[in-house]
């Protein structure tokens, strides 16, 4: 289940025009934590500063209607429960079907095991 | 649980067929570069999952989740390599476009049988999913008509500058002006220069 605040926050993108790549180049953000945000994974930030500069960073005009909203949604997501990979289907459902290395090869055992150490590790929320 | 795959056999063209139905329903302006990044967060809304050490610990730029809701990518790859990343985003999509059914029998419910899954799974199979996907990703960033459209330019242009565009040389520098306006590898050019001959 995503966010509100992290629907909202891929939506805002989205009005930009700009991918996660650009976004994050264009204003120093780590994609990994961005991308965390915009699924739910991650909370909407305690730091009102870092709150302020995402909102700039996405349009928001300071003051608007959406700016309000921007921290209403932020305010009502930190009360809700980080999206996690710990029920085993929700992680199958994020393990590749296909899967080949540079070289074509099947992977080993133990590969497969750093697969979804990977994956469960990317919607980690750092606790 | 099943892990055979009923894979369809297709040749290049018709790959080149559902890549042009890809095309004319998410990219209809026909512009380029293809904004496969738009289309595939925004149109497809496929989430995006960079993964730091993905390519130094598996050997692999990237996949697609088995529900076709995410695609997970090296983010060295993402931040530092866009060309790479953008073949990345359209090979995969390959596999959303051209696979998906063929994966609608599979019951995978448990990371065990997922792994089983992986290690029986056959390897002629794999080798045209994989062959398909690669072939559509060239062909959803380069397609023919444009490809052929913008080489003229960059010959014209070469010639200009007084070179044969016939030579070795001219074919060189054809070569990177067309990566900068497809913003592909030049190693995708040639394979789509290749295939179109």
């Amino acid at each position: 289940m995503e966010t509100l605040f992290g629907e909202y926050f891929k939506q805002l993108r989205e009005k930009t025009g700009l991918s996660l790549r650009s976004f994050c180049a264009a204003h120093g953000f780590d994609p990994g934590n961005i991308s965390r945000l915009e699924r739910g994974a991650f909370l909407a930030p305690e730091s009102n500063e870092k709150l302020r500069e995402y909102a700039r960073a996405l349009g928001v005009k300071e003051g608007s209607t959406e700016w309000i909203e921007f921290f209403d949604k932020a305010a009502a997501s930190r009360g809700m429960i980080p999206r996690d990979l710990h029920k085993e289907e929700d992680l199958v459902r994020r393990l590749p079907l296909l899967f080949r290395t540079l070289r074509g090869q099947k992977l080993s055992s133990e590969a497969l095991d750093k697969v979804v150490d990977l994956v469960r590790e990317s919607d980690s929320h750092g606790e | 649980m099943a892990s055979r795959l009923d894979v369809p056999r297709l040749n290049y063209e018709q790959v080149r067929a559902s890549a042009n139905d890809f095309l004319g329903r998410f990219n209809p302006s026909g512009v380029i570069p293809i904004p496969i990044e738009s289309i595939v967060e925004f149109a497809l809304k496929i989430n995006i999952v960079p993964i730091p050490g993905l390519l130094r610990a598996l050997e692999t730029d990237g996949f697609i989740s088995s529900d076709f809701k995410t695609i997970s990518v090296d983010q060295f790859v993402l931040e530092q390599r866009e060309r790479r990343y953008r073949f990345t985003l359209a090979h995969e999509i390959g596999h959303l476009w051209l696979h998906k059914e063929v994966f609608a029998e599979l019951e995978i419910k448990t990371v065990n049988d997922w792994k089983k899954y992986q290690s029986d799974v056959d390897t002629e199979a794999y080798g045209w999913l994989e062959w398909q996907a690669y072939s559509f990703g060239g062909l959803v960033l380069v397609p023919r008509e444009k490809l052929s459209a913008r080489r003229a330019i960059a010959e014209e242009k070469i010639a200009r500058e007084g070179l044969d565009p016939k030579t070795e040389a001219a074919q060189f520098y054809v070569g990177k002006y067309l990566a900068g306006d497809f913003n592909v590898s030049e190693a995708v050019i040639d394979k789509r220069t290749q295939k179109d001959r």
